[in-house]
């Protein structure tokens, strides 16, 4: 008993605190942060409101944040931190401490996530020529503005096939086809991947009569 | 290698309208608007069908390319009946 009691305060003496306790204001309330060389239990005391918070669900770590809300301006506030056992430093701070209200520096600034566009038309169709011919008659099918558009829907719906496993089929002379059963889709490509057509058949049997065994485009790179 | 149109006779198709390997070509002919695969296949028309359409309806240019300066459809039709017949 006293040998366990001996390691329980060997303990708490040797946790220290990493840094400094960081407080960030949001509104009416206030994330406080810091970190200990060693995992703890985590503790907060907000005075003079007397608030101590002690989260009871949360295992021993070395970093720790608690949000307080319902703070009044015009205040200042301690912000007390510890472990379960031992008070490790302290921080003032008000809902008018622009220092305090102001968040920790980015260290970089996030850039949007952007998909890749699409390859432009003349790489993806592949008789550039009778592009306007084949988005005069079936843009409409898709709702295509241009005939850009369709084409980089063409593009679109092969790469969504290839990641979703559309039924394909490919014949001798490597010409293939690919249908989607859900919207009525059908496409056939070159052996490059060129685009020949995109439509959406009147016909309901009308990939089942195209030429070719079946392919799975799932294996294709 | 250019290839002729059955149903029109357009001497300047860039792929065969059909073939046994691969069915249609899906090509659109520029001159009757013909698409091998399609107007046949999906829709049910022949070229016969087609080409009568197309004659009685004036033997427009039917592409947004541009129509070459010595397209003349009179001297096509001619050879689109010859080739039809071959296939019979």
């Amino acid at each position: 008993m006293v040998a366990a009691f001996a390691a329980a305060a060997a303990l708490a003496q040797a946790t220290q605190l990493v840094g400094e306790v960081r407080v960030e204001i949001h509104g009416n309330a206030a994330t406080v942060r810091w970190n200990t060389d060693v995992p703890t239990g985590t503790r907060l005391k907000i005075s003079p409101s007397a608030l101590v918070r002690e989260p009871t669900d949360r295992a021993p770590t070395t970093e720790h944040a608690i949000t307080v809300e319902g703070l009044q301006p015009n205040v200042s506030y301690t912000a007390t931190v510890g472990t379960a056992r031992l008070w490790l430093g302290s921080k003032n701070f008000s809902l008018t401490d622009s220092a305090a209200a102001r968040p920790p520096a980015s260290p970089a600034t996030i850039e949007p996530v952007v998909a890749k566009p699409p390859p432009p038309a003349r790489t993806t169709w592949g008789n550039i020529a009778s592009l306007p011919d084949h988005f005069a008659r079936h843009g409409r099918d898709f709702g295509a503005k241009n005939a850009d558009d369709y084409a980089r829907m063409a593009w679109e719906f092969l790469q969504r096939a290839k990641a979703e496993g559309l039924p394909a089929k490919q014949d001798e002379t490597g010409v293939f086809r690919v249908f989607d059963p859900g919207s009525g889709a059908f496409a056939a490509y070159n052996r490059d991947q060129t685009t020949k057509t995109f439509f959406k058949p009147g016909s309901r049997d009308y990939f089942a009569r195209q030429p070719g065994r079946s392919i799975d485009l799932k294996a294709w790179k | 290698m250019k290839h002729t149109c059955p149903v029109c006779g357009y001497p300047d198709l860039q792929e065969a309208p059909r073939s046994e390997r691969s069915g249609g070509s899906y090509e659109i002919c520029p001159s009757c608007g013909f698409q091998f695969g399609v107007t046949d296949d999906d829709q049910g028309v022949s070229y016969e069908q087609w080409h009568e359409a197309w004659r009685a309806g004036g033997m427009k240019w039917s592409s947004q390319q541009t129509k070459p300066a010595n397209w003349d459809p009179r001297t096509q039709i001619t050879r689109a009946a010859g080739l039809r017949k071959k296939k019979r």
